[in-house]
């Protein structure tokens, strides 16, 4: 039995397949295989020997066929891993193409806007780009001879019916016609493009406003600063913002205002919320009681406020954008690089 | 509006620094734009004399001096002709930077002699127009000093942004007037002297217009003499960046600037009997800018006997100026209606600072004072002999007004005590009788009470401002985001732009039939002309620049208004998508493809959600043959397909484009309420068909053929192949889908697969002609 054991060892040495082991399993463990005939032998032996002789044959076998699963389970790991390394591929290849999109600036600063907005309770209103001489200017209390009117440098298109019609030169008329649609109070807000005939550096003929208007009993200048404060330390995301109200003057608002807020410009890039410098970001006011009347609202019962902000220049600072007029020549390398990931 | 610090404090006793006013002028709504302190910016210039000018030796047009700038001899090149022996010059030493070119100073070679400096000219210092030669310095001009302080150059210059409604700070006392209020020093008293005349002016005047002129006061002075200004007169206009001209029309100027009051000087012996405000009528007028102005029946003119010799309130005529002979004077101070002067300087497009102050209204209140501040004025620069004052019109009137002292604390949220207020509005120079105030006659933009409330509130300062919560409101129902639509198309590879609302009128011809009443009549440029009836040719022009410089397989989108008509429903939101090049580019993993129009058309449906039916039908820009439109019910949502051809030739693009547009309809639409889900839990079975087809039976009708069938056992019908080739009949094609079978209730048998299986059969069979292939 030693000699048989002996003659497994020297055989498992030799095995380096499945196969192989396959043929060391039969030639020992199968029906005519060597351990097998030892059993044979087994019923010829006196009974007193039997019981040892058949331990010993068991323990035999027991032993062979662990060993014959270990070196099978370490073959079929071995080949396995043979086989993965086989299919090994090139992992420094570059991805499938994909083609992300962008989300344009100007959007994006209008969504963050609008939805710190909406959080505090305004509602969102539009109107159109082509507007009349009436809710452009008129309603508005800008007088028709009014040097104001002349600061806008208005675009206009043919007469209709009558009406002198142009391309709004703020969002400012929106006021107007969420007023005249409904009774107060109103908490709206609204952004949209708005028009100027000048183009330099600094000036598109086109750009953005984005407007907030909150008409009510008993508002007044201390609920704008509120509101402004809230609205832009949302927007840039400070917990700490110093703002600053100048005297100021638009034809809609009385008592009107401009809004600083405070800057660092001592760096190479301007630092919002830092510092002692102050740089303008909006126009504000309690609404003038001519333009309520000309919305069909009783200006002595109904007081508020509106503020209006350019969207390219929130995009700019915010987003550290340097020069307006790139916003609209949809330059692809421009739009991948200043466009937002959804 | 511009003036100096040491001007300013002839109408302000004040000892506030010039930070302390610089502020303070911003924060009562004076916004400072600029201060320009010389003082500073040419602290490094000094006096100097070039002991000795000559030729450079390697350049003719060069000089080679040497100049001595108190303690030694620097050798300087320099340009200026009159660059001469003993000449004393103002000298920019090495490190001292130029202030309007920010060039600094550098030891130098020039055509390889050695330079140390530089001579400056006035216009290299900001000091004027005159860059032709150096500035030559009086012989007395102390060598070694400094430039600034002999010149008495350190006189900060304060430039201002008045909003138009505060046209009583065109004037240098203006402003005083409101620091002195808001407590930065106290408004110094003008003094007035009355000058008494001693004989009638021959020259009458008529006013036939009062509405629009209701005071006029003239003067007439004889013998004058229109000499050069003084020196204290001509420095005061340069340092605002005004030439000065002759005495006479310096005074009116400096009027103007100081007192924010303008005033006109005819020569009386060029007028033509006397004055009427009236009316032009089809005139002419050459006016003192050189031009030639028709005139019409809108156009308020100052007029002789004969013809106008001003454009009311904006510019004198060239005939009736004066000039270096003038002798005898009439002085014009005049009032005109705000409206009035803004229309006519509107319509013929003349800019004066006489304009800008009567359109912002000027102090009717102070003409008599002013006429006669003009006169001494003239007298003592000019000399000759006034005349008795000619006073016609209106004597002004103060306006009054009803005020609520509550009202600041109700607008603004300031508490402010009555007392306070009094005293305010008194230092603006309101006079308070019990609830009545008296507005003063500088502040025409006053006539409400909120105007009241806003003094108050800037003088006692915008910094007051409580912080108080806005109270809750009532929400309104919100409406669908157009973020989700951006998000979804972004995610699709699309990048988002933002082109102008307007567009090339010829552009525009190709695409939609153009209406005259969206032609701007005055674009910026005649490519921006029209405001455009589809997105798609911005995102067209914007594809072409970029693949101009080099870029290719883009995908644009915009949302953004179109235009088919001014009225508010006819300018509805849109949103278009192009795409071009490859959908796949070349790549180390799968085949390259190029985009078509059902990456488009899958653009079209994301944003959408819905179940649509779609039309051959597309707006004239699109290749007949290949675009569609996306209907729900009888309402179009949106179009797809391939860029026309010939668009595509116009445009000078040469690769496919295909692109989609969304109507507003669609971007306002939800999404459809859901039918209740029933899961089964039974075996899904599928069937595949191949049909042979006409080869214009479209994909849609087949699906339909078979959903009119109404079977509740089929779920889903998927389309897998079409193919044209071996195999199929001319003027056929193959048309092969998987049906999905499920029932909610039982595992199908094969008798009721067959069953469904033979209905669409025969059902495709009836609605298209179509058999089934065998295999």
């Amino acid at each position: 039995m030693r000699e048989i054991k002996k003659k497994f060892d020297e055989a498992l040495r030799d095995v380096d397949s499945l196969s192989k082991l396959e043929e060391v399993r039969i030639t020992f463990l199968s029906k005519s295989g060597l351990v097998s005939e030892q059993l044979k032998k087994l019923a010829s032996l006196p009974p007193e020997e039997k019981k040892n002789f058949g331990a010993q044959i068991n323990s035999l076998k027991n032993e062979i066929e662990n060993q014959v699963d270990k070196k099978k389970e370490e073959l079929e790991n071995l080949e396995l891993e043979k086989k993965l390394q086989h299919e090994s591929i090139d992992i420094t290849l570059p991805i499938r193409p994909e083609n992300e999109g962008k989300i344009h600036p100007i959007s994006k600063v209008i969504e963050e806007a609008l939805s710190i907005l909406e959080y505090m309770g305004f509602e969102v209103a539009t109107g159109p780009d082509i507007e009349d001489d009436y809710h452009n200017f008129t309603a508005l209390n800008f007088p028709e001879y009014h040097p104001a009117r002349e600061m806008h440098d208005t675009f206009f298109l043919p007469d209709s019916d009558g009406r002198k019609i142009v391309l709004r030169t703020h969002t400012s008329p929106v006021q107007i016609r969420a007023m005249k649609a409904g009774p107060p109070p109103y908490r709206i807000a609204c952004a949209g493009r708005t028009y100027r005939s000048d183009s330099d550096m600094t000036h598109s003929p086109m750009f953005h406003q984005i407007e907030g208007l909150y008409i009510d009993k008993n508002i007044n200048m201390g609920h704008l600063k509120h509101c402004l404060l809230q609205f832009l330390k949302a927007f840039f995301e400070l917990d700490d913002l110093k703002l600053r109200f100048r005297p100021s003057f638009f034809p809609f608002t009385e008592p009107s205002a401009e809004v600083d807020i405070g800057c660092n410009r001592e760096g190479a890039r301007l630092e919002i919320g830092k510092g002692n410098d102050w740089l303008e970001v909006l126009g504000c006011g309690m609404v003038h009681p001519n333009v309520l009347q000309n919305a069909g609202i009783d200006s002595k019962e109904w007081q508020g406020f509106a503020f209006g902000m350019g969207v390219e220049r929130l995009a700019m600072l915010k987003y550290g954008i340097a020069d307006l007029r790139t916003f609209f020549e949809s330059d692809i390398r421009w739009l991948k690089h200043y466009g937002f990931s959804i | 509006m511009k003036f100096t610090l040491s001007w300013l404090k002839e109408h302000l006793d004040t000892n506030a620094s010039l930070e302390e006013i610089c502020d303070k002028l911003t924060m009562i709504g004076l916004e400072v734009e600029e201060v320009v302190d010389r003082s500073k910016i040419l602290a490094p210039f000094t006096i100097a004399e070039i002991k000795e000018a000559i030729s450079h030796p390697n350049a003719e047009k060069l000089k080679l001096c040497q100049v001595f700038t108190g303690k030694e001899i620097l050798q300087i090149v320099c340009g200026a002709t009159n660059a001469r022996n003993g000449l004393k010059v103002v000298l920019a030493p090495i490190d001292s930077i130029i202030p309007t070119n920010q060039m600094k100073i550098k030891a130098t070679k020039i055509r390889g002699v050695e330079s140390n400096g530089m001579l400056c000219s006035a216009r290299e210092l900001g000091l004027g127009e005159d860059g032709e030669g150096i500035i030559e310095l009086p012989g007395d001009a102390p060598i070694g000093t400094s430039f600034v302080e002999y010149a008495k150059l350190n006189d900060p210059v304060i430039e201002i942004a008045i909003t138009p409604n505060r046209g009583d700070c065109l004037g240098v006392r203006g402003i005083a007037r409101d620091l002195g209020a808001s407590g930065s020093g106290v408004l110094k008293p003008l003094k007035i002297d009355s000058v008494k005349g001693n004989y009638k002016s021959p020259i009458n005047v008529r006013i036939e217009t009062p509405d629009q002129a209701p005071l006029f006061i003239g003067r007439y002075i004889k013998n004058v003499k229109n000499i050069e200004s003084p020196d204290w007169l001509k420095k005061k206009l340069e340092s605002i960046g005004l030439n000065p001209i002759s005495a006479l029309v310096d005074i009116t100027n400096y009027l103007t600037f100081d007192l924010g009051r303008p005033a006109h000087v005819y020569d009386a012996d060029k007028l033509n009997g006397n004055l009427k405000i009236r009316l032009a009528g089809n005139e002419k007028i050459i006016a003192l800018n050189d031009k030639e102005y028709e005139l019409n029946k809108d156009i308020l003119v100052i007029a002789d006997d004969k013809s106008p010799v001003a454009i009311a309130g904006i510019i004198g005529s060239k005939d009736s100026g004066c000039g270096p002979n003038t002798k005898n004077i009439f002085l014009e101070i005049a009032c005109f209606k705000a409206e009035t002067i803004a229309r006519i300087g509107r319509d013929l497009q003349i800019n004066s600072d006489s304009r800008y102050r009567f359109e912002r209204s000027i102090d009717q209140g102070f003409m008599l004072n002013a006429a006669e501040h003009t006169t001494k004025l003239i007298m003592e620069i000019c000399g000759g002999e006034p005349s008795e004052l000619v006073v016609v019109g209106n004597e002004y009137r103060p306006r009054t007004m009803k005020f609520n002292y509550s009202c600041a604390q109700k607008l603004t949220g300031i508490k402010v005590s009555d007392d306070k207020i009094k005293s305010i509005l008194d230092l603006l120079g309101f006079q308070i009788k019990e609830k009545e105030l008296i507005i003063p006659s500088w502040r025409n933009d006053i006539s409400i009470e909120e105007d009241i409330v806003e003094e108050i509130a800037r003088i006692v300062g915008y910094d007051s401002l409580p912080l108080l919560e806005m109270p809750m409101l009532d929400r309104k129902g919100t409406k669908i985001k157009k973020s989700d639509v951006r998000k979804k198309l972004a995610g699709r590879g699309l990048t988002e732009v933002v082109t102008f609302s307007f567009m090339d009128q010829k552009l525009a011809d190709l695409f939609t039939d153009i209406r005259p009443e969206l032609v701007l009549k005055n674009s910026i440029s005649l490519e921006l002309n029209y405001m455009r009836p589809s997105i798609i040719p911005n995102l067209l022009t914007a594809l072409k620049n970029n693949s101009s410089r080099g870029h290719s397989n883009l995908n644009l989108f915009e949302i953004g208004p179109v235009f088919n008509g001014v009225a508010i429903d006819k300018q509805p939101i849109q949103v278009a998508g192009i795409r071009s090049g490859m959908a796949v580019p070349k790549n180390p993993h799968d085949k390259e493809r190029k985009v078509d129009i059902y990456d488009v058309k899958a653009d079209l449906l994301a944003v959408i959600d819905r179940n649509v039916s779609l039309v051959r039908e597309a707006p004239k820009y699109y290749h007949p043959g290949r675009s569609g439109a996306v209907k729900l019910g009888k309402e179009i949502l949106g179009y797809f397909g391939e860029i026309h051809p010939k668009i595509m030739k116009y445009m000078d693009i040469t690769e496919a484009v295909v692109g989609f547009e969304l109507t507003e309809y669609a971007l306002n639409l939800r999404p459809a309420s859901k039918k209740a889900l029933n899961i089964s839990k039974f075996q899904i079975v599928t069937r595949d068909f191949a049909f042979l087809v006409d080869k214009n039976v479209n994909a849609e009708s087949i699906i339909k053929s078979i959903e009119m069938l109404k079977e509740g056992l089929i779920q889903e019908i998927e389309i897998f192949d079409v193919y044209i080739g071996k195999n199929i009949p001319e003027g056929k094609k193959s048309f092969a889908f998987t049906i999905t079978l499920q029932a909610s209730d039982r595992t199908l048998t094969d008798q009721e697969i067959n069953e469904v299986s033979s209905k669409i059969i025969k059902s495709i069979s009836e609605d298209v002609s179509g058999i089934l292939r065998d295999n």
